[in-house]
């Protein structure tokens, strides 16, 4: 729709066609420029014969033009290409000039066919201060966006914190991912504040994260996004679908900073960090919040290069960030498909060469992905739900039993051949589990470079000096004890750092170099996997444990415990309180927690220590949790597996050891401690009380301490595949699942805690229905009567 | 094996899926009494094995059986229905149904698959039979015999399969 007042809709046609020529012309082609030569020529008559207002800048400007024309055809000009450039982009100004003079100036019509309210308004009608927006549409050489600045700078990220960084772009992708996920919720269901809020917290962490590590460009842009969260959490901003637009165009922005540190942090150097032009995108969200401008879709939809011709343009300092704002919206307003730049060429704000400069990057983008980028070709990943691989180490898992069992078959002795095709079968199988085990494994390094930052904050609010040192970090572990070990390893590094270390006084007065440190190592050794958390520090002092332990009543006075056991007493619960021993002060806080997580994983915590000289924290965990090793127990005709982890000792007990308690419980005397027995046949209903004498006890650590756990026989130990009871057991006590022993039959995997928890319930009398009549050695107290129905469906 | 079976699987769905509540029935005995389960429902059946007991479980629960390298739970369905125990000898089955988790249901003996029209189902009875009525979805006539059609779903999923050792200890 073009302004009614406006000029002689013939210099219009005239200068469509002159800027349609300029798009196309280049400087070789000389009846295209000839014809060029003539439109402005025709313009500037025209013009002067329509005689509108300020007629003697478009003559002026026409007849230099025109000049530049002759001089092209005529090659008196130098760089003919460089002429034809500043007469193509005066094109334009041309343009400005007749359309600013034909018309007041408050109402030049800009290329807006969608007749909006914005008609009205200059091209440049969303900017703030509507002086710079006369300047910006006048001078459109001088294009540096004056609005809402953001200045990106330099990132330049020494040496020393490239692995924090490495942490930092991990979480960070992840954060994104989330992102992703929460916005498509709150676009679902607008109006929940608590979705809102979900979207607004990643933002906020990679924000700060961003803010500590001086990541000025991911720091700024997540401000102002969370700005704009935090307006629609308020309720002063409605979500709508351009806010959602707005945010996913953000992601995409934070992906590609993201993406270029990486590459950076993958092969550093002593240059500044290659970044993804944000300034525009910033000053966008500015507007935005703001009030001044709508949110929206960021940049023109039309190019499939990650860069869009709008902020080419813009980059290039072509055209003001709100110019190209305005021909977005123009352009979403339009249902012809036409391309920004298009828009931008009409709104005589860009030349067409400028546009074309533009758009090579997004198709130089564009080719790029289809041959596919370097960067994909070094990423050769795949994404593999773990579910599948999870099967997948199942079924390898049934093809290692079924070819354990066709190897046991006695008829191969007698066929040599056959024994050699089975031999080599069996290698071919074990290196099918030991690759589908592989495939779950990822390097611990990641979550070691985290502690890095941890140590760096812990030390410098504690005012102390520690020194991170890491080894083994490509030592792999389980995807999902990386993802679980991850909490228990920050405590137990905060702990080194806080209360391990002295400060630097106390160690200068110790003789020790005022810097202190903490290791932090992985390493394979025998079938599992170690961490270890050591520092240099005041070590632990074993009498003032023992003191707190027996002062909390952890401990009773006479207990006789290992070195190791007083160590252990620093994970019990509630051994750390606020009334600190100085020497041990915080090292039991939420270590119950640490140990109980790392318990979870089937895994153990080992300490060493020494007086003055520090502490060694052995993180001991199960190379999968897949497998485990097991000892298969019989009691009556069923077999049941114990983790060989948990077992201390199995034993078989002498007269004197047993100890009855109020004729109920059984305790059997080991070393000094008394350990609760666990008639298990019993307990399961499986058999009668079996004589602790002329059975085996295996010793077993549970969350409460140790149990005994009575059963017929040691049968053997075997590595077995886990499998899981299903929903419809899950509320069994005492069972954790089961796995496929030798002979194909299902054995059951005990769990000592659930066991002792269960035992705990069901006092020794009413064990079950056919041993309660049977039992001589446990006579029903007056509780029985109530404790009676044990196996009743509920 | 297992895309193959799921194939089969499919084509039945497709056939049973055809009426309401006829379609192909696999029936089988249970203290001389012959039942029916839709066929869809039914993923394999396999002979007697080695069951491994689970404690703290109902008494119709067996235990656990290893199927080709999973582990199912196994029921009892004579001991689900309160019928008298019986051993288990060659004829014994474990039907082995598919109702979102896989369970194996012990039968006497399996007999065959029968096609069985609409119109040769009736309600289920409302009194005098050995099982609950809300377990049955009707009779199915099949020539002179009549076959006690199963709600397989409600017969497995109604009762919890592990005792509440608070209850048994309170």
């Amino acid at each position: 729709m073009k302004d009614p007042t406006a000029m002689d809709t013939s210099i219009q046609s005239m200068l469509e066609e002159l800027r349609t020529l300029g798009t196309a012309v280049d400087e070789e082609d000389l009846p295209g420029l000839a014809k060029m030569h003539g439109l402005c020529q025709q313009v500037g008559t025209a013009f002067d014969e329509a005689g509108g207002d300020g007629g003697e800048g478009v003559s002026s400007l026409a007849t230099n033009m025109i000049t530049a024309f002759e001089g092209l055809i005529l090659g008196e000009v130098s760089d003919r290409g460089h002429a034809l450039e500043a007469v193509v982009e005066q094109i334009s100004e041309l343009e400005k000039l007749v359309s600013s003079s034909a018309a007041p100036p408050d109402a030049a019509a800009p290329s807006d066919e969608t007749g909006s309210e914005e008609a009205t308004t200059p091209p440049a009608a969303d900017v703030v201060e509507a002086d710079d927006v006369a300047a910006d549409v006048v001078e459109v050489d001088d294009a540096d966006p004056e609005e809402p600045a953001y200045d990106q700078q330099p990132l330049l990220i020494p040496a020393s914190e490239i692995e924090i960084v490495q942490g930092f772009l991990e979480e960070a992708t992840e954060h994104l991912d989330a992102i992703e996920a929460a916005v498509l919720e709150v676009e679902r269901a607008p109006d929940d504040t608590e979705r809102i809020n979900g979207l607004f917290r990643p933002f906020h962490t990679i924000k700060g994260a961003a803010g500590f590590l001086n990541l000025r460009d991911i720091n700024g842009i997540t401000h102002e996004v969370e700005t704009l969260l935090d307006q629609a959490r308020k309720g002063t901003r409605t979500i709508s679908p351009g806010l959602i637009d707005l945010v996913f165009d953000v992601v995409d922005i934070l992906k590609a900073q993201v993406a270029s540190l990486s590459a950076f942090v993958a092969n550093p150097d002593e240059n500044a960090v290659p970044q993804p032009p944000i300034s525009s995108m910033i000053g966008h969200l500015r507007s935005v919040v703001s009030g001044v401008k709508e949110p929206g879709r960021f940049g023109a939809s039309g190019g499939s290069g990650d860069q869009k011709v709008g902020e080419n343009l813009v980059d290039q300092g072509a055209v003001p960030q709100e110019v190209v704002d305005f021909a977005v919206d123009t352009q979403e307003g339009r249902v012809d498909g036409t391309k920004t730049g298009e828009i931008l060429i009409d709104m005589g704000v860009a030349t067409p060469k400028q546009v074309s400069q533009a758009i090579r990057p997004q198709a130089e983008a564009a080719r790029a992905a289809e041959s596919g980028s370097p960067q994909k070709a070094l990423d050769q990943t795949v994404r593999i739900d773990t579910a599948k691989l999870d099967s997948l180490v199942d079924m390898v898992g049934e093809l290692v039993i079924a070819q354990t069992q066709v190897g046991a078959n006695p008829s191969i002795i007698s066929d040599p051949l056959l024994s050699k095709d089975i031999g080599r079968a069996t290698k071919i199988v074990r290196d099918v589990q030991e690759l589908s085990m592989a495939m779950r494994m990822v390097p611990i390094g990641a979550t070691f470079s985290k502690m890095a930052r941890l140590v760096r904050d812990v030390s410098r609010k504690a005012g102390k000096n520690v020194q991170l040192s890491i080894s083994g970090e490509d030592t792999e572990l389980d995807k999902n004890v990386i993802q679980q070990i991850g909490d228990p390893l920050v405590h137990m590094v905060r702990n080194a750092v806080d209360h391990g270390v002295e400060p630097p006084e106390g160690r200068r007065e110790a003789g020790k170099p005022e810097s202190g440190k903490v290791h932090l190592a992985a390493f394979h050794h025998g079938g599992n996997i170690f961490i270890d958390i050591s520092d240099d520090g005041r070590g632990l002092d074993p009498e003032k444990l023992l003191a707190k332990g027996i002062e909390k009543g952890i401990v009773q006075p006479d207990e006789e415990l290992t070195e190791q056991q007083i160590y252990q007493l620093v994970f019990a619960p509630g051994f750390s309180t606020a009334a600190t021993v100085t020497d041990i002060s915080g090292r039991g806080v939420g270590m119950d927690v640490v140990k109980r997580n790392i318990e979870q994983l089937r895994g153990s915590v080992e300490i060493t220590s020494k007086l003055g000289e520090g502490s060694k924290f052995s993180i001991r965990l199960p190379l999968t949790l897949a497998i485990i090793d097991g000892m298969i127990v019989r009691v009556a005709n069923e077999r049941f597996i114990i983790q060989t982890t948990g077992v201390d000792q199995a034993l078989r007990p002498k007269p004197g050891q047993l100890t009855t308690v109020q004729k109920r419980g059984e305790m059997l005397n080991v070393r000094g401690r008394l350990i609760p027995l666990i008639q298990l046949g019993q307990l399961f209903g499986l058999s009668d009380r079996v004589d602790p004498f002329e059975a085996m006890v295996v010793i077993a650590e549970c969350d409460a301490g140790h149990v005994g756990i009575v059963v017929d026989e040691l049968v053997g130990q075997q590595q077995v595949v886990i499998k899981t009871l299903g929903p419809q057991f899950k509320r069994l006590r005492g069972i954790s699942g089961a796995a496929i022993l030798g002979d194909g039959r299902v054995g059951l995997i005990l769990e000592t805690s659930g066991l002792a928890a269960a035992h705990r319930l069901r006092p020794a009398s009413t064990y079950s229905e056919q041993s309660a009549a049977s039992s001589e050695s446990a006579p029903r107290d007056a509780n029985a009567t109530d404790t009676e129905p044990t196996l009743v469906p509920v | 094996m297992q895309a193959v079976q799921d194939d089969v699987h499919a084509t039945v769905h497709i056939e049973a899926a055809e009426s309401d509540e006829g379609g192909k029935y696999l029936t089988f005995v249970l203290d001389g009494e012959e039942y029916g389960v839709p066929i869809l429902k039914i993923r394999e059946i396999i002979g007697i094995m080695d069951i491994t007991k689970v404690p703290q479980t109902a008494d119709f629960v067996r235990g656990v059986v290893n199927l080709r390298g999973r582990v199912i739970p196994v029921i009892d369905l004579r001991s689900k229905f309160n019928l008298p125990p019986a051993d288990y000898d060659d004829q014994t089955c474990i039907i082995v149904v598919d109702i979102g988790t896989t369970m194996g249901i012990i039968v006497d003996t399996v007999q065959e698959v029968h096609d069985i029209k609409p119109d040769r189902i009736e309600p289920p009875p409302q009194m005098g039979a050995v099982v609950d009525a809300d377990l049955i979805t009707g009779m199915g006539r099949v020539n002179d015999s009549v076959k006690i059609l199963l709600d397989v779903d409600k017969v497995l999923t109604r009762d919890e399969l592990v005792l509440a050792m608070e209850a048994a200890a309170a």
